[in-house]
């Protein structure tokens, strides 16, 4: 059943290009007046945003390239709000796309070709927190950052980190299996769900999964945890909480650039010790954020940036401090700092966490990329990277998730600028191309949305997309739950289609 | 029949093999991916089924079979091709024993998180079966360790899913759903791990613990050591006295200070490692050597629940081995009453977990479902194996659900 992809799914098809034609099953005909009659009735008028200037805000999430206004946005605040919406889109034939904060990097929540959006963002209750067996049930539109502020009292944080944490909700984080930096160690946010609540593309209300994170049968927890809401929208998510280390160690190594730094990742990692994190942040990163108002007193003569964090019983820390001193030090780096206390460790942060913030100063458009390489292959594709965005002529910037083999190169633009634009995408496919050729993947933790969806044939091919297709199907059969999203819309095989194989009337759950 | 089946049938040894609900008199052992596919063809044009196997180490573990043609043996697609030390990470086909792929990646200072119960268990057998030990305390799930997969559908179409690397969301998550599916969606015939470094020290230290109420008493704070990897404990009714054994795995420094915080609760001996290995191998199953009315549990509770399992269990007159830290209670003992398994597995339940069957006695197989109750039901875990195994070829009616 092997096929060959049409040219038109060729990567010379740009992201931008690709989202604009139509989706296939796409509406056709505007919903009646009755319908957003019967959104009001549900959500009530201060849930439901319709008019031009109300939309505006909703044109796009966090992949600002490609802007496609909603329908109308709901603002339910109850799961039997949220099913109740559902239930009105399935009987007007209007797709729905779920969102959370609106943080997502790929595109996820963008409304595609007659959807209304619905955000959960007044979903935002701790429903109940645990200590004794360490779990928390929270509703979707709780913000990361606040969730692991209200359990600090036990001694217990939510561990997966994403840097928009102080934005991104917990709903949106299981659609897109965010990270963060510190999922070297901790995992990414599928490692700490347990449990969800889930209203299905059908309208009704379902659960998976139980308080200890295993069952008897099917992982459905599993299989919906970074399905970019295309199998239903959550509405509830049991989260593992994780205790505090006794003791947090941040260190500080300082190199001439940032090949030798990402040498000294792979020292790390051949040396046994697991740090918390691994990050590096590059020459072009430092500069910008020392001119901003996240300074971190970093000198100027630094080419990279390597910030590892340690934690655990203190008396095991000293050990693997040394350690890392003895990979950055084998690697040639200028000094090596440990931070003293918690306000030296805060300022390492800042350089890291306040990249993407101090870029605003480099141009007027950030393209934030990512994708993973296998980690001995990192000083090479730094370096690929550079080649490429050099020929390009277009400004780089690498601040990235090294342990993991996690990039971001930040690619500096103008948007108003039409040709610089379209060598941004024509490097940002070069850049995904070298990553797969040495065994990598197009996207780590920010996900394939649309932004990605016409690369996915990089990695894999139309065998590898079927049994995708046909978990998709499962849930969403007729594609009215964010559709056009993570996989392309439809298949390009005759014989593969679901009810040419005799079981489209298979109901769905 | 086909001329295709026929033609894959001339290749399959005779071997007898039982498992529940079904005989099967051939086995299938294709000598390659490419091979298995054929196989796999040839069963779906003419809807035969096929019981999938790796170590044999669980194959009792399942609901009664529909009708099968034959087996299809994992054990000649094996080996460990790719191995990666700078990386952490390496590639192993599915037929690989989880000893040799031990072996392999030690030798480079690497750790396989992978301890599932049995001498002879695969790569893709504890994948299938997501069976985990008493390490997962320390290790996680199967799935954690997963990093992509090989996979042959029913329809015998070879595909892949994640990927080599560390951090991946290319794509469903679609080993998630391989892994702890018993191959009735597809089988898997190879994976990318990831592997943990090997700790500086590794060592057991075993302790008689008082009574169960102290014993879990004592345990909640000692499982959140950092160098706990395993709290294995079991308890044979009128068996004398009951034994736990810790194993800890870090560094020297580390390790020194949970040995001492563990002897400052309970008078502890140092026992080898082995002797975790023991107990956890204890756990596989001979179904040959099944009383008529014995049965035997796998069953989880909540942590702060398990106590509660337990003693429900050892009130049934059942011996446990438990992995404290975990809430996993292996039980196994004599069971007169179905209701009263029935009723064993409610409690794990109201106790925040579930109880799979791991076996039971021939004449009694298909009494109770094996998995026991889903979310979602039976339609939404039919409809995902429609669409994947549309004929129902791949271990039919052995899984949840009838699937």
């Amino acid at each position: 059943m092997s096929v060959e992809l049409p040219s038109h799914r060729s990567p010379s098809t740009s992201a931008v290009e690709a989202s604009a034609p139509a989706d296939p099953g796409a509406l056709r005909v505007a919903p009646s007046p009755a319908f957003f009659e019967r959104l009001r009735t549900i959500v009530g008028r201060e849930g439901l945003l319709a008019r031009e200037g109300e939309l505006f805000a909703y044109e796009c999430d966090g992949l600002t390239l490609t802007p496609k206004r909603p329908l109308a946005v709901v603002l339910p605040t109850s799961t039997e709000q949220v099913a109740a919406v559902v239930r009105a889109c399935r009987e007007h034939d209007v797709h729905f796309v779920p969102r959370g904060a609106g943080t997502g990097l790929s595109g996820g929540a963008h409304a595609t070709e007659g959807s209304i959006l619905i955000e959960c963002s007044r979903m935002n209750r701790i429903l109940e927190v645990d200590p004794a067996d360490r779990f928390a049930v929270v509703q979707p539109g709780v913000v990361n950052a606040e969730l692991s502020a209200a359990i600090r009292q036990h001694g217990l944080f939510y561990a997966p980190d994403p840097s928009s944490q102080q934005a991104c909700t917990i709903g949106g984080n299981v659609a897109e299996n965010s990270g963060g930096p510190h999922t070297l160690k901790y995992g990414t946010t599928t490692n700490h769900v347990l449990a969800l609540e889930v209203v299905l593309p059908d309208g009704r209300v379902q659960r998976f999964g139980n308080r200890l994170g295993e069952t008897s049968g099917f992982d459905w927890v599993g299989a919906i945890v970074g399905s970019e809401g295309t199998l239903g929208i959550v509405t509830e998510a049991t989260v593992r909480l994780t205790p505090i280390p006794a003791a947090i160690e941040t260190l500080l190594a300082i190199f001439d650039d940032v090949v030798p730094a990402c040498r000294a990742v792979g020292r790390v990692i051949r040396s046994g010790v697991v740090p918390a994190a691994m990050e590096i942040v590059d020459r072009r990163t430092i500069e910008a954020v020392e001119a901003s108002v996240y300074a971190a007193g970093l000198p100027t003569t630094a080419g990279a940036v390597l910030i590892v964090e340690l934690d655990g019983n203190p008396i095991g820390l000293p050990d693997e401090i040394a350690a890392i001193r003895a990979a950055c030090e084998a690697e040639g780096c200028q000094a090596i700092e440990v931070a003293r206390d918690e306000a030296e460790r805060l300022r390492f942060w800042r350089a890291r966490k306040g990249a993407f913030g101090a870029m605003g100063r480099l141009a007027p458009d950030l393209y934030v990329h990512d994708a993973v390489v296998p980690r001995v292959h990192l000083p090479a594709i730094l370096a690929k990277v550079g080649e490429i965005c050099d020929r390009h002529r277009l400004k780089l910037a690498n601040v990235f998730h090294a342990g993991d083999g996690n990039l971001h190169p930040n690619i500096c633009f103008d948007r108003r600028d039409p040709d610089e634009l379209a060598r941004v995408i024509a490097a940002g496919a070069e850049i995904l191309e070298a990553c797969v050729a040495v065994g990598g993947v197009i996207t780590g933790e920010h996900g394939v949305g649309v932004e990605k969806r016409d690369y996915m044939h990089l990695v894999f091919d139309a065998d590898d997309l079927e049994p995708m297709y046909r978990l998709r199907e499962t849930f969403n059969p007729d594609g009215v739950c964010n559709p056009g999203k993570l996989i392309p819309t439809t298949r390009f095989c005759v014989e593969a289609n679901p009810k040419a194989r005799g079981y489209g009337e298979v109901p769905i759950g | 029949m086909s001329s295709a089946w026929d033609e894959v049938m001339a290749e399959a040894r005779a071997e007898r093999i039982v498992v529940p609900g079904a005989t099967v008199e051939a086995v299938l052992a294709p000598a390659d991916v490419g091979a298995l596919g054929r196989v796999l063809a040839a069963a779906n044009a003419g809807s035969h089924g096929l019981l999938v196997m790796g170590g044999r180490t669980r194959l009792h573990q399942a609901n009664p079979a529909r009708p099968l043609a034959a087996a299809v043996s994992l054990e000649a697609i094996t080996g460990v091709d790719e191995f990666e030390p700078d990386e952490g990470v390496v590639h192993a086909r599915a037929g690989t024993p989880i000893a040799a792929l031990r072996e392999v990646v030690a030798a480079e200072g690497w750790e396989l998180p992978l301890d599932p119960p049995g001498a002879s268990s695969t790569v893709g057998g504890t994948i299938a079966s997501a069976a985990t030990g008493p390490r997962a305390h320390a290790f996680g799930g199967v799935s954690d360790a997963i990093l992509g997969l090989e996979v042959v559908g029913a329809d015998g179409v070879a595909s892949k899913c994640g990927g080599r690397v560390v951090k991946n969301v290319t794509g469903y998550d679609l080993a998630k759903l391989y892994c702890g599916s018993y191959g009735t969606l597809g089988i898997v015939t190879g994976a990318w791990l990831r592997l943990r470094p090997r700790p500086a020290v590794c060592e057991a230290v075993r302790a008689w613990p008082p009574s169960v109420p102290e014993l879990f008493e004592r345990c909640r704070a000692l499982a959140r050591l950092d160098s706990v990897r395993a709290i294995l404990w079991h308890e044979s009714p009128g068996e004398g006295a009951p034994e736990v054994v810790f194993e800890l795995a870090g560094s020297d420094a580390v390790v020194a200070h949970d040995r001492e915080r563990i002897a400052a609760e309970l008078d502890v001996d140092r026992v080898g490692t082995d002797r975790v290995d023991a107990l956890r191998d204890e756990r596989a199953i001979d179904p040959s050597t099944l009383a008529p009315d014995e049965v035997v549990l796998r069953a989880r509770a909540l942590g702060s629940r398990s106590e509660a399992l337990v003693n429900a269990m050892l009130e049934s007159g059942l011996s446990v081995s438990v992995d404290l830290g975990l809430g996993v209670v292996h039980a196994r003992g004599c069971v007169e009453a179905i209701a009263a398994l029935e009723r064993i597995r409610e409690r794990a339940i109201s106790e925040g977990g579930f109880a799979v069957v791991s076996a039971i006695a021939a004449d009694r197989v298909g009494a109770i479902d094996v998995f026991g109750p889903q979310d979602g039901g039976p339609a939404l875990a039919r409809s995902l194996k429609a669409r994947f195994d549309p004929a129902g070829i791949l271990n039919p009616g052995r899984f949840v659900e009838g699937t």
